[in-house]
């Protein structure tokens, strides 16, 4: 850090009273023109506005006045509030879904992750994204029916075959 | 008896005790007023923005997760409510001349001097770029350091000092 980049780090302090310039300090600003320019501009910001005097209590009292008027939020209000954005999530990631599967896709489109809006939730909003969330083809199947994952290359080629007729 | 930090200021009023709300308007109104002065807020408005700047800070207290200070946030929710103002006001941003206490009348070719170079700082200001002109009345006129001026303004410590030194390039420029 060079001289003229120390003292401007320190004019404000000095501006406002916390600290004062050493001799070495004072010399460098009557001979360098430029940080002697910028303390006299720090000095004059530093004093405007010196005069404004807010009413610290008055104002204090309209706060605090205007905060009892408004009616405290219940507990069942603020878990609403939070989860709507995420019921509003879940719809937008149902509705995805199933354009996704009307529209062919790249197979690069295929790999987007369209989740990551996902990252940004807690774990409840989370669980009423997931809830909302179709399960993937083949993780759960009524009882008796086979996947097919569970048919061998014989019984998948019958499977196929029937498909196209 | 130590003074309570801001953020056990903000916990005691989270738990009920209004008088630690009292505490904080009475610690940063003034300071909010001089920051929001030197952004373009016209004196007859002061009042009103930084009662509303403290209500909303109250008001959304959850949504503070005590990351930076209590003092950058709430300067960010006063300049964010300073620039609704203007742009309701189609972007006038007037930046008030104010007499300044040092003008005596002992000097009075002193004092013209004074008032010269502080209408010219004055308006000189009002033409900085927005966050240039903010950066440079936090940490000139309230003293912050960049790391409280980062809170605020929702920008980087580094980034805060090149929008200082352009600030103080430009104001030699236009006041010299």
């Amino acid at each position: 850090m060079n001289e003229c980049t120390a003292l401007s780090d320190r004019m404000i302090e000095v501006a406002h009273g916390r600290s004062r310039w050493t001799a070495a300090e004072s010399a460098h600003l009557e001979r360098c023109a430029d940080c002697g320019a910028e303390w006299q501009l720090v000095r004059a910001t530093a004093a405007l506005g010196g005069s404004i005097r807010l009413d610290e209590r008055a104002i204090a009292e309209s706060v605090v006045a205007r905060l009892r008027a408004v009616p405290p939020v219940s507990l069942a209000s603020r878990r609403r509030r939070r989860v709507a954005p995420a019921i509003g999530l879940a719809a937008a990631v149902l509705l995805a879904v199933a354009v996704w599967r009307v529209v062919p896709r790249s197979p690069a489109a295929e790999s987007t992750n369209f989740a990551t809006e996902l990252d940004g939730l807690d774990a409840d909003e989370l669980a009423i994204v997931l809830e909302a969330y179709p399960e993937p083809l083949g993780a759960v199947m009524p009882d008796g029916v086979v996947g097919m994952s569970d048919l061998d290359p014989e019984e998948l080629e019958a499977v196929l075959d029937s498909f196209e007729g | 008896m130590t003074e309570r930090s801001d953020a056990d200021l903000v916990g005691a009023y989270r738990a009920g005790d209004e008088s630690a709300a009292t505490e904080l308007v009475r610690r940063h109104a003034n300071p909010l007023g001089r920051y929001l002065c030197g952004s373009g807020a016209l004196a007859a408005d002061l009042d009103d923005l930084v009662q509303e700047a403290f209500f909303r800070a109250f008001s959304k207290l959850e949504t503070w997760r005590g990351e930076g200070s209590f003092r950058g946030w709430l300067y960010r929710i006063g300049g964010n409510l300073l620039k609704d103002q203007v742009r309701r006001r189609r972007g006038v941003v007037a930046v008030p001349f104010e007499d300044h206490d040092a003008t005596d009348g002992s000097d009075p070719a002193g004092d013209v001097r004074a008032n010269e170079m502080e209408e010219r700082l004055v308006d000189a200001l009002g033409r900085l770029p927005r966050l240039q002109r903010e950066v440079f009345v936090m940490r000139v006129q309230l003293g912050l350091e960049y790391s409280e001026i980062c809170d605020a303004l929702g920008t980087t410590p580094g980034a805060a000092r090149v929008h200082y030194h352009h600030a103080v390039k430009r104001l030699k420029e236009s006041v010299q």
